[in-house]
């Protein structure tokens, strides 16, 4: 019996349903979700590079001391980001990760609820947080020694970081989530510590997708301008910032210069990140 | 996803505690300013007065802000709702169509996850501007792009809820696509799948890169209104509008919550 429930499972399994699937609506369901995303995203993008790439319309690729300074800026204030997200994020992941139902259900509350109020409304938080005299802005103020901890650069690290600890947060639960018990308590048997265990297993289980969630963060928050907009308040942008500022303006031509020049730079950055996701696509989909 | 049941992690653990009731405190915090700030706060940003609630009466009596609010729930909905169908078509039809239909998918998929939303917000505006579209044509298509494939990944999060053979047989035995989706995958997938549709519905009222740049008219979704007025002045409006959609937003899933509860324990 054994033997022949062993040599069942190992009976290819096979899709035999074609006929009655090869009605025209099958087929419009089957090409739907491509369309939609091949209309409402990459269609749009290629026009709009067919566009900027066209002579009449004088693209600029911008270059100088000034415009690599401002890209300098956009990758430090996007790194440090990242990174910050990422350290705050572990902990209390991990803490989900080894607690029981109920601490666990409580901290994906917290996390979840800031959600709820809107990113503006929370940026906005922020300007009243760190304009008023609240011992969370006399902490700051003593830690950088500034005047006012509001429009520099240090209120747009700490509140872009607080935009993305949920993101690096709930990327990091998928994570642990693949580390299995049987280890920890391998581990455990054999006298690991707390700190063994999390440096010596976490840490190497989760470094991959901890790395798919850093480079998401990273390419999200390079072309952020609604923090550095409100917080920095035009003292410091990022390129996004003068993209946006631009557009508004209604000066398309010279925001496409600068969104053209953006992805330029940035380009052997995307295309790491995106050869690593497609590399590692069966651990994120999970077949 | 479930967290495992309780792991020891000798002496780690207050260290963990600490910096995570740190990190929970530090995002905690601006949505309480924000509710106190929307029922304490005056003309000056960063100062606080005495309890009034004249910033909510005055919301609740401007139709800009009401019509914003219907405007930005109809987007939110078309877009939420064509997103969701499409992600769950595509995680059907990939677990069907494993090899080339699943990674044009999914490569397909990262686009929007993955390229800058200002700049794809400034294509959207150029593309869709060229022949002269509405407003609303770009938000729901913009929105749809966005949301779809976090729909996707979410509803692939829960695979381990429906297994392969299952659609195999139901096709094998002369199901069409439509009764499988009906009979099985809806069924076993309904939980994520709203989870989906609810996310999606508040990332699409929340969005307010794509909004910036491709509304002009004075028929705004609420984060541009809010984003005009904050460009305009720092009075509380702001924050009593986050404070109310926080409200509902905590009503709508409560009262979610409770009807799944009492569903389950009439099945039970």
């Amino acid at each position: 019996m054994g033997l022949l429930e062993i040599k069942m499972k190992q009976l290819p399994v096979t899709y035999a349903g074609g006929r009655r699937n090869r009605s025209f609506a099958s087929y419009v369901g089957l090409l739907w979700p491509i369309l939609i995303l091949l209309i409402g995203f990459w269609v749009p993008v290629f026009v709009w590079l067919l566009k900027a790439s066209n002579p009449t319309t004088q693209t600029l690729i911008y270059s100088g001391d000034a415009f690599e300074k401002l890209m300098f800026n956009t990758t430090k204030v996007a790194a440090l980001t990242t990174i910050s997200s990422l350290l705050l994020a572990y902990p209390l992941a991990i803490l989900w990760w080894t607690s029981g139902k109920r601490v666990s259900t409580l901290i994906a509350s917290v996390v979840f609820l800031p959600l709820l109020v809107g990113l503006l409304a929370r940026n906005y938080s922020w300007i009243g947080l760190l304009s008023s005299d609240t011992a969370f802005s006399s902490l700051g103020l003593s830690l950088i020694g500034a005047e006012s901890l509001l429009y520099t650069v240090y209120s747009v690290i700490l509140v872009m970081t607080y935009i993305f600890v949920p993101i690096a947060y709930f990327i990091l639960l998928n994570a642990l989530d693949s580390i299995s018990t049987y280890e920890i308590e391998a581990a455990q048997t054999n006298g690991a510590t707390g700190f063994e265990i999390v440096t010596r297993l976490v840490l190497p289980h989760t470094f991959r997708q901890a790395s798919i969630g850093g480079f998401l963060i990273f390419a999200n928050a390079l072309g952020y301008f609604v923090t550095p907009r409100m917080l920095g308040g035009g003292n410091y942008d990022m390129i996004g910032n003068l993209i946006w500022g631009y557009s508004n303006l209604g000066d398309f031509p010279v925001a496409s210069s600068l969104a053209t020049t953006f992805l330029l730079w940035f380009s052997p950055f995307y295309l790491a990140s995106f050869v690593l996701i497609v590399r590692s696509r069966k651990r994120i989909i999970g077949r | 996803m479930e967290p495992t049941s309780a792991i020891r992690l000798p002496l780690l653990k207050p260290v963990l505690w600490v910096i995570s009731v740190v990190v929970l405190l530090f995002l905690l915090l601006p949505s309480v300013y924000v509710i106190v700030w929307s029922v304490k706060g005056t003309s000056t940003v960063g100062t606080l007065g005495v309890f009034s609630t004249k910033w909510f009466a005055l919301i609740f009596e401007s139709t800009d802000w009401r019509d914003s609010f219907v405007y930005s729930v109809f987007i939110a909905f078309v877009s939420s709702s064509v997103a969701t169908i499409s992600a769950l078509l595509y995680f059907y039809f990939s677990l069907l169509y494993r090899r080339a239909y699943q990674f044009l998918g999914f490569i397909l998929c990262l686009g929007p996850i993955f390229f800058p939303s200002v700049v794809y917000a400034l294509s959207l505006r150029v593309t869709f501007g060229s022949f002269g579209s509405p407003e609303w044509l770009p938000l729901i298509v913009g929105h749809i792009s966005l949301l779809m494939p976090i729909q996707y990944f979410l509803i692939e999060s829960s695979n381990e809820l429906i297994k392969i053979e299952w659609i195999y047989g139901a096709a094998t035995m002369g199901s069409t696509h439509r009764e499988v989706l009906r009979e099985i995958v809806f069924p076993l997938l309904s939980k994520p799948i709203f989870i989906a549709f609810g996310i999606g519905l508040l990332f699409s009222f929340d969005e307010i890169v794509i909004a910036s740049l491709i509304i002009d008219s004075a028929n705004s979704t609420i984060p541009k209104r809010m984003w005009d007025t904050i460009n305009r002045q720092m009075d509380p409006t702001p924050a009593v509008v986050a404070t109310v959609i926080l409200l509902l937003s905590v009503i709508l899933i409560f009262g979610f919550y409770v009807v799944g509860r009492k569903k389950r324990m009439l099945r039970a």
